[in-house]
């Protein structure tokens, strides 16, 4: 074997020996693609269907989130067009609300007139009130001249009588003197027979008689139950007994039986009720 | 060499080397194709990705 060869033989030995070393090295170190590729599969596998239903999914929450969004809209337009609606009667509310407080201003404007007009006659009222009382006053006291004078012309009535009387005595005395003349200067005086006076002497001036039909005027001033207090008294010729009718206008009320009697007024009980009595009533002895 | 004659194998260093040599790479050879085969399950074809 010539050297040559024996020094290729030793470096393909060891050129043999240092390449399976380096090619088990690489063959035992290197990966398993294989494996890793069938691991890789399977997780794309994995990844793919759950991708798929994770898309299916996906599909399903668009779908729901389209049609919840649909209904949205749908609530959207249905609130919107109340929402019109509303802003519509809204503003015939303001429209009507100003009117309505027009209408108010107008009202009170016309109440406080009326306060006004109220207040005024109020006073027009206590004014008349106060005429009322006063023409009532004055005409209680023409009443009491009145019945005082009507009270002396009676009594000159009975003096005017007694006088007339007194005169019709004198006139019979005198033509009984005469007669008695007569019979004491002449014959032809028989067959008279002696007059004798048939007015009774009165030797006495007798005291005016109360006339019983005064009329007697007056106002009811308190009502009771059954008692009505009058506005006259004995100074107007008012006594107890005496019997007053009730009248309001035309219209016949009650009578009032007179029990207790005072200067200026008078208390009675009510008879013959037709309707209540009130204050102001007219009160008089002749219907 | 004559027909008749019987080969004998020298025996020195370098038939040493040479077995060496020859042993490893048979190992090798053999250690190759076990892995192929453990991880492939295949030697001689390439592997195609299973669709």
């Amino acid at each position: 074997m010539s050297t040559f060869t024996k020094v290729f033989v030793v470096l393909l030995s060891l050129f043999s020996i240092f390449l399976c070393g380096t090619v088990v090295t690489y063959v035992s170190n290197v990966n398993n693609y294989k494996a890793l590729f069938e691991d890789e599969k399977s997780l794309n596998r994995s990844l793919k269907s759950e991708n798929t239903s994770l898309k299916r999914q996906y599909n399903e929450k668009v779908a729901l989130m389209k049609e919840q969004e649909k209904k949205l809209n749908e609530r959207i337009q249905q609130f919107e067009d109340e929402n019109s609606k509303l802003v519509v009667d809204l503003r015939k509310a303001e429209r009507m609300s100003l009117e309505y407080q027009g209408r108010v201003n107008s009202w009170a404007g016309i109440l406080t007139s009326f306060e006004q007009t109220i207040a005024n006659l109020e006073q027009s009222l206590k004014l008349t009130q106060q005429q009322l009382n006063k023409a009532h006053s004055e005409g209680i006291k023409d009443r009491k001249e009145l019945n005082e004078i009507t009270a002396s012309f009676y009594e000159k009535m009975v003096q005017m009588e007694s006088l007339e009387a007194a005169r019709r005595r004198l006139l019979e005395q005198k033509t009984d003197l005469e007669n008695r003349m007569n019979q004491i200067t002449g014959p032809d005086t028989w067959g008279t027979q002696a007059i004798e006076p048939v007015t009774p002497d009165i030797d006495l001036a007798r005291p005016g008689v109360t006339f019983g039909g005064a009329d007697l005027n007056g106002l009811i001033t308190e009502v009771g139950e059954s008692m009505v207090t009058i506005s006259i008294g004995s100074a107007d010729g008012v006594k107890k007994g005496m019997v007053f009718h009730v009248t309001r206008g035309d219209d016949f009320i009650s009578d009032i039986l007179i029990t207790d009697v005072d200067t200026n007024k008078s208390a009675g009980v009510l008879d013959l009720v037709q309707q209540q009595p009130r204050i102001m009533d007219n009160v008089s002895t002749r219907l | 060499m004559s027909p008749g004659k019987k080969i004998i194998a020298p025996s020195n260093l370098y038939t040493a080397v040479l077995a060496l040599a020859t042993g490893v790479v048979l190992a090798t050879a053999v250690f190759v194709a076990f892995k192929c085969f453990a991880d492939y399950g295949t030697i001689f074809k390439i592997v195609e990705a299973a669709r």
